[in-house]
């Protein structure tokens, strides 16, 4: 993995925006780190005083030495808290502008990759991205002032025994360099490793009762086991490998010590330095191999958020697909006359869903959308609300191209209920206003009664205040959530409503309660329904049949049945002929 | 904290404890050589350099150096265990927790639901994991450490050991401090981060919504605020650090200071110190930070490790609700004829205490003849998918009895039972593999034939024939690089693979169009020659042909017949009919 310079430069510039707050917080902990680097060569002077016997200057010694120490705490503890404040303003920055982006962006984003994964990558991320700065930053900051200056105080001191001590430091750097070019493919190996393992226990215990119906258990339980065994023996190699720099670092702390010593003391025997500059050496020398081994530890911190981070400025250099024009206008208010001229369109460039799309609805019609799965039902309303921007043709509404106004206020009078009815974890209140925020208590109240919805509500524990933890999905069935999403399209009151398949995942009982509430919310409005259970869309005004992104058929249901075509077929084969055995029809 | 957890852990140790017990003596070969480098470096300086002699210091010098040695010896030996005995806990905790799983029923997953069991097995293990190799690692060193240091200050100086109880205590009181204080709001930030990843994936998961209504400046500062919260809860434990870390460092060398001091002047007086004691002391009183330091390491991770230990015992611990009959009656798999009866069968389920609740099914009474089609529809909720998960034993009746050939279904050995019955569940869970691993998997090593057999009556063939490889096509995990009416088709596949006797659909060809469902309908009885079906489904088209069609509502049977009686005589049927297939037909029907 390489460090790509402009992503670290782009992660830091998240803390230097506080620009004053940052450099005063580094000025202070590299402060810290010179004063605590300075102690021991304070504790070599001591020591020359005791040889020597000098009570003052001793004393005096002493006195530096506290001042130095307190000066150490003072400078340190005051960074550490300017810093904490910076990095997590830094990190607020981050999330608050990753997240504004994702909201900003089209749906195309979304269809790319599942929210699972989207979330993840995005939590495990931004942590990586905290780890660093809340940690690795200081800490490597620290570890490289106190290399630098405890280096400078050993040259002054004595250049031969520098050399002594980078000696056995370079044996470590080397030691070091040589695990850390075999821990990467060990760790690349563990990671495949938990994933396959992961992998296997997920599929196999959220398929648990498929295994038990099969009676697949004990083959299950041993390759589990092979795959945990491979798992925990490519975990050893590398715990091995990441702990094993800890005794390599003391045993160098304790080598230079050794060398030190000897070296030095023969020095000192012979007169040719001072006992107190060998114990400040000492000193100096301990000062220099903690931090080297906290620099390589954070080093592949780093290297981690570094890459954490670039997938997160991936994310907020994306631009949304749908844009708008610049200076486009504000959408008029809408009558409903939806106009489809020759449309053709694409969710990926070259793989055709719609083509040649004709059709007019003028306003306060119903139009019923039926076809196969996949046939590009959904698709005409994705587009018809512009999530998605077509490539041939022109969408217009009351004479509007849609593609010329600004999106939020097309899609603003259009209200749409999809199949999965989907709540906030919020009051079943605050879920009606969702619509429209400014919306009044009284207005959500009417909108549920209309919608049929106001005796269940008033059912649940704190009525209208009722806490949906979860989105509601365990204290109410799915079809009392599709009510009240049916309510909330209606707080919106829009111009032009959408019925997604709104009640195919409901049962039949549940549906006739739902079908009030869905006839209200029509009255008066140009409808788009998509419906697989085609009785739900016999009374359309208009019906499309369409197939393989085209519309093959339109008409009333009674004379799409008069043609004995597409829909004709459709129709009858629900039946499969039990029909004319107990109904009388042509 | 519960010591039993940790007690249970090392149960797992068994016939291996030979080697926690070889760590423990290596960490005090590393303990004493540590502290041994200090005691001859003082040597090295008193007897050699100050009374310059060469040779003296060279003979310490080679102490120390085989100090150092093994040392680091003891050190990187002591890893390799601590790191062995991390993997081997939790590979045996992992295996016997998923064993454990596979012996559940429908019941216990239930209850546990799977992603959290997942966790157990994974987030938890790796938790416990962790502990174990720190604890390995370091715990013998800290009460080690902790005695030779104060041993050793003590017989360097005895006149310092004021001081370095002085030291220990502020030091212990700030790891209390941390411990008490600083660790728990960092749970706070935790919950604090479930918060905004909940308002993230929420705000994701529904942006449609968020979009259909325009919300995404209100959702932005939603976020903001749940964001700063966070910041606040985050930087708070930052603020307390910013005071201990350093603090730590302040008491540590205000101490060596007081050496210095205390330890200088008596040298200076000649009260028997020398330069060399000076120096050592100051040196083991660095050492007395390290046990304070491992402790303020291990302590949080132990204490997390606890509640993972907990979590994944409960699982451990967990009574499967199915019992295998321990005398099982004869019965033989070949000779099953089919015929299933429910005699007054009452069920509800287990609540999490384990007490029934409100039951599901009441006085059910139902007899299915070998070689009938039986179908049911009903609501949701009105217990369909429950009457017939207690023909395989996925549940036991609460009252009454369900039996197949007349035995009770609570007799016949389990795997005899499964394969008598063969369920095709609601939602297709295919397993990732090839197709064929797919159709096989209830038959591993099943003839070409067999399987073609089986993916010809689910109406898989012709699907699977025409992607590239065929057979040995990859499902994706899921299956999810198949359409949802292809993984049902599958799913079909799979279950007549085994050739049950009687056959349950659950729902499972709710995704095929009514075409495709006709003919898989169709299939199953001449190539399969699956006696008794039962197909439950929510489309009336689905069963229109049966023989029986039954409505389930309340946990009751309502109303039972064939289609053309029904519609006679049912009203919940003809409302079913007309709202469904209604219209043209639902007039001449309800006539």
């Amino acid at each position: 993995m390489a460090l790509s310079q402009g992503a670290v430069r782009r992660l830091l510039g998240y803390l230097t925006h506080y620009r004053l707050s940052f450099w005063l917080a580094v000025t202070l902990m590299a402060l810290s780190a010179v004063f605590q680097s300075v102690l021991p060569v304070i504790m070599g002077k001591a020591t020359d005083e005791i040889v020597a016997g000098n009570r003052a200057g001793l004393e005096e010694s002493v006195l530096f030495l506290l001042v130095f120490v307190v000066l150490m705490f003072a400078s340190g503890m005051l960074g550490q808290r300017i810093f904490a404040k910076v990095s997590q303003q830094a990190l607020f920055d981050l999330r608050t502008s990753l997240f504004s982006r994702m909201q900003d962006l089209s749906l195309n984003f979304f269809d790319r990759q599942p929210i699972g994964e989207l979330m993840s990558r995005v939590t495990s991320d931004i942590d990586v991205i905290d780890q660093f700065f809340s940690n690795s930053f200081q800490n490597v900051m620290q570890a490289v002032v106190s290399i630098v200056v405890v280096t400078a105080f050993m040259l002054w001191l004595s250049l031969s025994l520098t050399l002594l001590v980078y000696t056995v430091l370079f044996a470590l750097l080397v030691f070091i360099w040589i695990v850390s070019h075999i821990s990467g493919p060990i760790f690349t190996s563990l990671q495949e490793h938990l994933s396959r393992l992961n992998g296997y226990a997920e599929e196999h215990i959220e398929g648990q009762k498929v295994v038990l119906a099969f009676m697949q258990e004990g083959r299950s339980v041993d390759e589990f086991s092979a795959i945990s065994k491979q798992a925990a023996q490519a975990g050893g190699r590398a715990s091995f490998t990441a702990l094993v720099t800890l005794p390599a670092s003391t045993s160098t702390a304790n080598l230079q010590s050794v060398l030190l010593l000897v070296v030095g003391g023969i020095l000192v025997i012979h007169g040719r330095i001072e006992l107190g500059l060998l114990v400040s050496f000492l000193g100096l020398s301990r000062g220099i191999t903690g931090p080297l081994a906290h620099v390589f530890t954070s080093y592949s911190m780093l290297l981690n958020a570094i890459a954490g981070a670039g997938r997160v400025f991936s994310i907020l250099d994306e631009e949304p697909a749908v844009a708008d024009p610049p200076g486009a206008p504000a959408m008029p208010p809408l009558h409903g006359d939806v106009v489809f001229d020759h449309v053709d369109f694409a969710y990926v460039p070259g793989r055709t869903v719609l083509s040649d799309n004709s059709f007019h609805a003028g306003p306060g019609q119903v139009f019923g959308l039926c076809g196969p799965t996949g046939a590009g039902k959904s698709t005409i309303i994705n587009i018809l609300t512009r999530y998605y921007d077509i490539q041939k043709g022109a969408i217009s509404i009351d004479g509007t191209n849609i593609a010329s106004v600004q999106q939020d206020t097309l899609r603003i009078q259009v209200a749409q209920v999809l199949q999965v009815p989907f709540l906030f974890s919020d009051t079943i209140m605050e879920n009606l206003r969702y619509a429209r925020r400014d919306a009044t208590d009284e207005e959500c109240i009417a909108a549920a009664e209309q919608a049929g919805a106001h005796g269940f509500i008033m059912a649940q524990p704190d009525g209208y205040q009722t806490f949906l933890s979860d989105g509601g999905a365990g204290s109410l069935s799915q079809g009392q959530r599709q009510m009240l999403t049916i309510a909330r399209a209606m707080v919106a009151n829009p111009r032009l409503l959408i019925l997604d398949e709104a009640t195919s995942n409901v049962d039949t009982r549940t549906e006739k309660l739902i079908n009030g509430g869905l006839l209200k919310l029509q009255e008066g409005k140009t409808s788009f329904i998509i419906a697989h259970r085609l009785a739900t869309i016999r009374h359309a005004d208009t019906i499309l049949v369409i197939n393989k992104g085209e519309i093959i058929e339109r008409g009333s249901h009674d004379e799409l049945m008069g043609k004995k075509g597409f829909y004709h077929t459709m129709f009858m084969s629900q039946f499969r002929g039990k029909l004319s055995g107990v109904a009388g029809i042509d | 904290m519960n010591l039993q957890n940790y007690i249970r852990l090392w149960s797992y140790f068994a016939g291996h404890k030979i080697w926690i017990g070889i760590s423990i003596l290596l960490s005090l070969v590393l303990t004493i050589m540590m502290l041994a480098i200090p005691t001859l470096s003082a040597n090295l300086i008193n007897d050699g350099i100050t009374a310059g002699d060469t040779s003296v210091v060279i003979q310490y010098g080679e102490w120390m150096l085989l100090a150092a040695i093994i040392c680091g010896l003891a050190f990187v030996a002591n890893t390799a265990i601590a790191v062995w005995a991390g993997e081997y806990a939790a590979h045996h905790l992992r295996v016997a927790g998923y064993a454990k799983i596979q012996t559940f029923s429908h019941g216990n997953i239930d209850r546990f639901r799977s992603s959290d069991l997942l966790i157990r097995l994974t987030t938890d293990v790796l938790t416990v994991k962790n502990a174990t190799i720190q604890l390995v690692l370091t715990f013998p060193i800290v009460p080690f450490f902790l005695i030779g240091t104060i041993v050793l200050i003590y017989h360097t100086m005895p006149t310092l050991l004021g001081i370095t109880f002085g030291i220990l205590i502020a030091l212990f009181l700030l790891l209390i401090v941390y411990l008490l204080i600083v660790q728990p709001k960092y749970l706070i930030k935790d919950e604090r981060i479930d918060a905004v990843n909940h308002t993230l994936r929420e705000a994701l998961a529904g942006i449609r919504v968020v979009k259909a209504f325009v919300n995404q400046e209100y959702e932005k500062q939603r976020f903001r605020s749940v964001a700063e919260d966070l910041r606040v809860s985050a930087t708070v434990p930052q603020y307390m650090l910013a005071y201990i870390t350093p603090a730590n460092t302040l008491i540590l060398f205000l101490g060596i200071t007081a050496i210095y001091y205390t330890g200088g002047m008596q040298a200076i007086a000649g009260t028997g110190m020398n330069i060399g004691d000076v120096t050592a002391a100051a040196q083991y009183l660095i050492f007395i930070l390290i046990p304070v330091y491992l402790l303020s390491i291990i302590l949080p991770l132990v204490s997390s490790a606890d509640a993972s230990l907990n979590r994944i015992f409960e699982v451990l611990d967990a009574d499967p609700e199915i019992h295998p009959p321990e005398r099982p009656a004869p019965f033989d798999v070949a000779q099953a004829k089919g015929r299933v009866v429910f005699d007054h069968v009452s069920f509800g389920y287990r609540l999490p205490d384990g007490t029934a609740a409100k039951p599901v099914l009441t006085g059910i009474n139902l007899e299915i003849d070998p070689g009938e089609t039986v179908g049911i529809l009903g609501s949701t909720g009105s217990g369909k998918t429950t009457l017939v998960s207690l023909i395989p034993r996925f549940y036991d009746v609460t009252e009454g009895k369900v039996t197949i050939d007349g035995t009770d279904v609570r007799e016949i050995a389990l795997d005899s039972l499964r394969t008598v019955v063969g369920v095709c569940q609601q939602e297709p869970v295919l397993f990732s593999g090839t197709v064929r691993d797919t159709v096989a998997y209830g038959a591993p090593g099943m003839s070409d034939d067999a399987m073609h057999a089986a993916a010809q009556a689910a109406d898989a063939e012709a699907f699977v024939e025409s992607i590239p490889d065929q057979y040995n096509s990859r499902v994706a995990r899921r299956g999810e690089n198949f359409s949802g009416g292809q993984r049902q088709r599958l799913a079909i596949a799979r279950t007549l693979a085994r050739r049950p006797k009687i056959l349950i659909l659950d729902d499972s060809t709710s995704a095929c169009d009514v075409v495709t469902e006709a003919g898989i309908q169709d299939a199953i009885g001449e190539l399969m020659q699956v006696t008794t079906r039962i197909i439950i489904a929510q489309r009336i088209s689905s069963v229109i042909t049966a023989d029986r069609i039954l409505i389930m509502d309340g946990g009751q049977i309502i109303a039972s017949g064939t289609h053309a009686e029904l519609l006679r005589t049912s009203p919940d049927y003809q409302e079913i009919y007309a709202s469904q297939l209604g219209g043209i037909a639902g007039a001449g029907g309800v006539a």
